[in-house]
Formats: C-alpha cells, sequence, structure tokens
C-alpha cells in the first residue's frame, strides 16, 4: 500500500552502509527522491468540510462509514477496534482517559490522535487516500444527514442534531478569537468557547468521558485542529518554541497496523504541511489560505511553523546544579541543586506569576546516536526508562531530532549567531513545582532535585554507552516574552 | 432549542427590569455582590441562582488593558449531567449588557479555568456578569451546583 510521508518518517534516521545513520530526509534528498516528496506531499489526503451536494465528500462520508463498520468488526482486543480507539480518550463509565484538556496539549495531542485515527481508517478500508471529512459548524451548523440515519454506524441518539442560532459557533464569537496572537490564550478560548459548547450541547454520549464513541466525535475535532491549522498557517501565527512543549511525547498510539507508534507535540506542528491538507472554508470571518506552490515557499511555511514563536528570555537567576559532566544515556542523572522550594515562593505560589522557572541544559556536543529522548524529573531519584510522562514529577523532555544538527526552534534559545551549533535545552518546571505543592509534597523548606532520564524510541537503547557531555546544568528564573508574530 | 424554564423565566424578568429595552430610559444596573472583598471569594450558582454580577471599579481599570476575563469554576455538582452553558457578559454602567463570549464545561461536571476576551469593551466602571444557562430542562428536585472563583480580569 501507498505509505504517506508522516514526520516520523523524516525525521528517523536510517542506516546506510558505508555513511552510517542519517535522516530519512536527508537520505530522500540525496538519492533523488526531492521530486517524489513533493508529488506525496502535494497529494497528500484532502480532509474536506462535511456538506451536501459533493461527490467528493460523499465519497469521503461512505469511507468514513466502511471504516467505522469495519473498526467495529474488529476483535476486542485489536488496538485499533472502534471502542478501543475511543477509549484513548476516554469512556462513559471511568470519564476522560489520556487526552489532554485545559492543557496546552489540548491541540497537539488531539491532533496526534486524529492523525492515527486517520491512519487506521485508511489502512482497514484500503484507501490511503482518504481524508477525513471536518464538521464546519459555522458554516454547516445540522448534522450532516450521514449521521442521522437510525439505521446507520454513524448514528447516535443525540440531545440535539443541529447548532444553529448556538452562541459559541458564531461568527460573532469566534471572530474575537481568532484575532488573538498568542498561543496560550488562544487555544483555552478555542478548548472553552466552541470545543466544549459543541460537545455540551450535541449531548449524550458526546457530551461525556465517552464522546469518542460517537462517529460525529472525529469531525467535530477535525474542525477544532482546522481552526489550530488556520490560526497558525493561514494567519502566520507562531506555536510555542519552547523545547518541552515541543518534545512532550506520547508512545500509546497505534498506526493502521496496530503498531505502537510515537509522536511529539513538535512533530504535530508539520502535520498538515505533509500529511494531510485541508480544502479551505470560512470559520467565522473570511481568512485567506496560505498555499504553498513552489518549494521554495513551502520550505519557508515549514521554517516557520517547525521554528514557532520568537521568545526572549531575561534571566533574573540562576542556580547551577552540574557542570561539565558525562553522562552514560543507561543511567539516569540524578541532582540536587542548593536550593529549596521556598527560594520560589512567588512564582510557585502564583498562576498569574510572571517569572518562571526553567531547567536549562546545555551539552558539549550533539551526541553520537540520537535514538532516545531525555525526560525531566522534579524530585524523583528513582525515575528511570519505565516512569511514564504521566508521573506528577514529570516537567517535559526534549529531543535531538533527526541530523546531525540541531532542528530550528528546538535547540537555539538564546543562542549567539556566531556560536557553534550546539544544543541547549529549556524546559519549564513551574507546573510540576506548583502541582506537587498542592499535592503537599513539596514545601517551602523542600530540596528541589533535578532527573534526567533518556528514554529510547524504539524501545531499547542501539548503544546504551552513547556518553551525553553536559557542558552545564542549571535553574534558571525567567519571564517568558512572547513575540508571536513573524518578523 | 430547549431551554430550561428556570432561564427563560430569568431572562424574561430581566427583560421587564431593564425599562431601557422598550422606553427609552437608562438601564437597569444588574445588582452585584457587594459582599466581594478577598481573592478566595466563592460564588455559587444553581438552579435558584443562575447569574452572578461581579463590580469593577473605574480604579481597578486605570493603567491596565485586561485582555481577558476569567472565569475558574473550581467544583461542580451536577450528577444528572446537564449541559451547563456560561455566558459572560460586560455592563457599563447604566448601559445595556455587552456579551463577552460564552464557554461550557465539558463534560457537564468537570471543573476548570476559562477565558474569554474583552474585545477591549471594558474601559469603564460597570459589572461583569456570568450567567448559568442549559438547554435540557431540569427538575427542581435535579441537584445543581457550581462554585466560581471570584472574576478576575487578565492582561495575558
Amino acid at each position: 500500500m501507498e505509505e504517506y510521508l508522516t514526520p516520523t518518517n523524516l525525521s528517523r534516521r536510517v542506516f546506510v552502509k558505508g555513511v552510517g545513520l542519517v535522516s530519512a530526509a536527508l537520505l530522500l534528498g540525496t538519492m533523488g527522491g526531492c521530486e517524489q516528496i513533493a508529488e506525496a506531499i502535494k497529494n497528500r489526503p484532502m480532509r474536506r468540510r462535511l456538506r451536501t451536494g459533493s461527490p467528493e465528500v460523499d465519497a469521503d462520508i461512505a469511507t468514513y462509514r466502511q471504516a467505522v463498520t469495519l473498526m467495529k468488526a474488529l476483535p476486542a482486543n485489536d488496538p485499533r477496534n472502534w471502542a478501543k480507539q475511543a477509549a484513548i480518550h476516554g469512556t462513559a463509565a471511568a470519564g476522560f482517559n489520556l487526552c489532554q484538556h485545559g492543557t496546552e496539549h489540548f491541540f497537539s495531542w488531539h491532533r496526534a490522535y486524529l492523525f492515527y485515527f486517520e491512519k487506521i481508517c485508511q489502512k482497514l478500508t484500503g484507501n490511503p487516500h482518504f481524508g477525513l471529512p471536518y464538521w464546519n459548524w459555522n458554516q454547516n451548523p445540522a448534522l450532516n444527514p450521514a449521521f442521522l440515519d437510525t439505521t446507520s454506524v454513524m448514528y447516535l441518539p443525540r440531545n440535539n442534531t443541529t447548532v444553529a442560532g448556538f452562541g459559541p459557533i458564531t461568527t460573532a464569537e469566534l471572530a474575537p478569537i481568532f484575532t488573538d496572537t498568542n498561543f496560550f490564550t488562544f487555544w483555552p478560548q478555542i478548548e472553552g468557547t466552541p470545543h466544549n459548547s459543541v460537545h455540551s450541547y450535541i449531548g449524550a454520549t458526546m457530551g461525556g468521558g465517552g464522546s469518542a464513541m460517537d462517529p460525529i466525535f472525529w469531525t467535530h475535532h477535525c474542525m477544532v485542529d482546522y481552526c489550530w491549522y488556520k490560526w497558525n498557517v493561514d494567519q502566520h501565527n507562531n506555536n510555542p518554541n519552547d523545547p518541552g512543549w515541543n518534545g512532550t511525547a506520547w508512545d500509546y498510539f497505534v498506526d493502521g497496523d496496530g503498531n505502537t507508534a510515537h509522536m511529539t507535540a513538535g512533530i504535530t506542528t508539520i502535520m498538515p504541511l505533509l500529511s494531510y491538507q485541508y480544502e479551505h472554508s470560512n470559520i467565522g470571518l473570511n481568512i485567506k489560505q496560505v498555499v504553498a506552490t513552489t518549494k521554495a515557499e513551502f520550505t519557508k511555511l515549514q521554517d516557520r511553523v517547525k521554528a514557532g514563536a520568537n521568545v526572549k528570555f531575561d534571566i533574573k537567576s540562576r542556580v547551577p546544579i552540574a557542570t561539565r559532566t558525562a553522562l552514560s544515556i543507561a543511567r539516569p542523572f540524578n541532582a540536587t541543586p542548593r536550593v529549596t522550594a521556598g527560594n520560589f515562593t512567588a512564582i510557585i505560589d502564583n498562576d498569574e506569576a510572571k517569572d518562571k522557572v526553567f531547567v536549562s541544559i546545555n551539552y558539549v556536543q550533539l551526541p553520537a546516536e540520537s535514538d532516545f529522548f531525555v525526560r525531566v524529573f522534579i524530585n524523583l531519584p528513582d525515575a528511570n526508562t519505565s516512569t511514564p510522562a504521566e508521573d506528577p514529577h514529570y516537567a517535559g523532555s526534549f529531543a535531538f531530532f533527526g541530523s546531525t544538527m540541531p532542528e530550528r526552534g528546538m535547540a537555539m534559545s538564546n543562542m549567539p549567531a556566531a556560536h557553534h551549533h550546539v544544543p541547549k535545552f529549556l524546559v519549564n518546571i513551574t507546573p510540576t513545582l506548583q502541582r506537587l505543592k498542592k499535592t503537599q509534597e513539596l514545601n517551602d523548606k523542600s530540596q528541589i532535585s533535578v532527573q534526567l532520564v533518556a528514554v529510547p524510541f524504539m524501545g531499547k537503547f542501539e548503544h546504551p554507552d552513547t556518553q551525553l557531555l553536559l557542558d552545564n546544568v542549571e535553574l534558571i528564573v525567567t519571564p517568558v516574552i512572547v513575540n508571536a508574530k513573524e518578523e | 432549542m430547549k431551554w430550561s424554564k428556570i432561564s427563560i423565566g430569568i431572562t424574561f424578568a430581566a427583560y421587564l427590569a431593564l425599562p431601557g429595552c422598550c422606553s427609552g430610559e437608562t438601564p437597569k444596573q444588574h445588582p452585584v455582590d457587594t459582599a466581594i472583598k478577598a481573592m478566595d471569594t466563592l460564588y455559587t450558582l444553581d438552579q435558584h441562582k443562575m447569574e452572578v454580577a461581579q463590580a469593577v471599579g473605574p480604579a481597578m481599570l486605570a493603567g491596565h488593558k485586561y485582555r481577558f476575563v476569567q472565569i475558574e469554576v473550581a467544583k461542580v455538582t451536577n450528577p444528572q449531567k446537564h449541559p451547563l452553558i456560561f455566558n459572560v457578559y460586560y455592563q457599563p454602567l447604566n448601559k445595556e449588557k455587552i456579551l463577552l463570549g460564552t464557554f461550557s464545561l465539558y463534560p457537564a461536571d468537570n471543573p476548570g479555568k476559562f477565558i474569554v476576551a474583552t474585545q477591549g469593551k471594558v474601559t469603564s466602571g460597570g459589572s461583569i456578569i456570568l450567567s448559568m444557562t442549559s438547554p435540557e430542562k431540569m427538575k427542581a428536585s435535579d441537584q445543581l451546583k457550581v462554585v466560581v472563583k471570584k472574576i478576575a480580569l487578565r492582561e495575558k
């Protein structure tokens, strides 16, 4: 079956005899694959707006219906089974499960969730061109008739079958939200206003923790994803370039074959440029669609999306943790700086504090192998490769992607232009400190310890004797000044 | 669209209480909770009290450009899982209230922190009004209690 490009394909390293490990993107480019890549990107699946009277949309609905039927027919223990996929998000009985709500990964997590769901649909139906249709509730507030046929797998009882006239999806309420240029205030408004309200108003299954059991859920979240895409790409706004945000990883999704897949928030930002595309429609006001027609335009767009917001730091204080240390990736790093939580009380106890506490990690050079990412924990001396990201001590993660040079936006904070390319990472530990204080694991007299744990992408390290040469690790206190617009 | 009878009742009563709607007279200011003082003030909304208003004084606004109204729903008791939708209004003194935005709880018993944009409209003294509603009919015996922290204004 034809395999569409995924961002993980391009960043994966492959072994080439006589050359060693190189990124897949570099390999394809070197071997004359650029045209193939360009063609695949140009013809990537189209996610269309649900509506009547379009043969293409009707065909997408038919494929989706078939996919739902096939997913429901899979054995209960197949991770691609309909109920299994829905349970990743949550269940009616137990509420939310792994989904990100009320967090800055609301967009990225759901994008990854949709992406793999779409891959499963493509695989089961044998249609690699299938793009999940989106329900533009602003333009087409009534549910498509395909979801109203009580004899269809697409049907479930709902409290309302149209959101026509409902405030949160009207232009009057959506247009002001789309004027916000700051990622950190844009996502909560999209989540709280149209996203939550549509869930709530449609109600029944859609209104609870098991909402993903309703086939309309996926088209609703496709629309939420389109909101993010439109804001980021068409409106030229930028996502965070915090390596901690970019490096946040999830390793419980499965691909079309049911194999575990690894995804990070950073990779999700370029998915709509490489792996699928949106049929243009208005959300409230008419926002001009950005279309890259040349390779140069595409490269510029991709670079901007990957780079994220221009962020400035104004470091107010530093607390050294370690200097010039060599670590083995097979053994977690653990250090306790001479500082207590009381030193950061003004930040920890105030949700609105402008200053944040970061762990700053500077490497002397990139590791020879980058088949792993690094998780940062606070006050968990026993943290190891099995400690999940859901642990309350988890603060963030980062990785050394793909090529021998670090990706822009992943490691280039505060780097002088003339400096040799060495990786530097910042992980915001403020939410973790706040969380630990609220659960009383941390008080003002508690010491703060930092753990760095290397976790292999593919389950085991290719070279467990790889050494990470740290230049210095420190805690820094700084406000984050985000200049969200491109210059 | 189904609306709870209580919501209709309050809305109708408010309409009658706003003579400005019909006769050109000054709109009646929504009564505010004058007991607001501390940052940890909590409001309770239920079937009998679906709205709360918090005063915004000129002194508080001076020198600030507040971009958002923040509502933190601290606790929800809603065993019947009625969908709960919240409208956030701003009413300048002696003027009609303006809808700033709407948010909902999802699921219907899930607390959270929400923001709606001021859109540059909160510039003079008045009050922020939080109004709870549901498209579902509620029985008088249904339990419903929503605890909200003091409404905050945010610059970013």
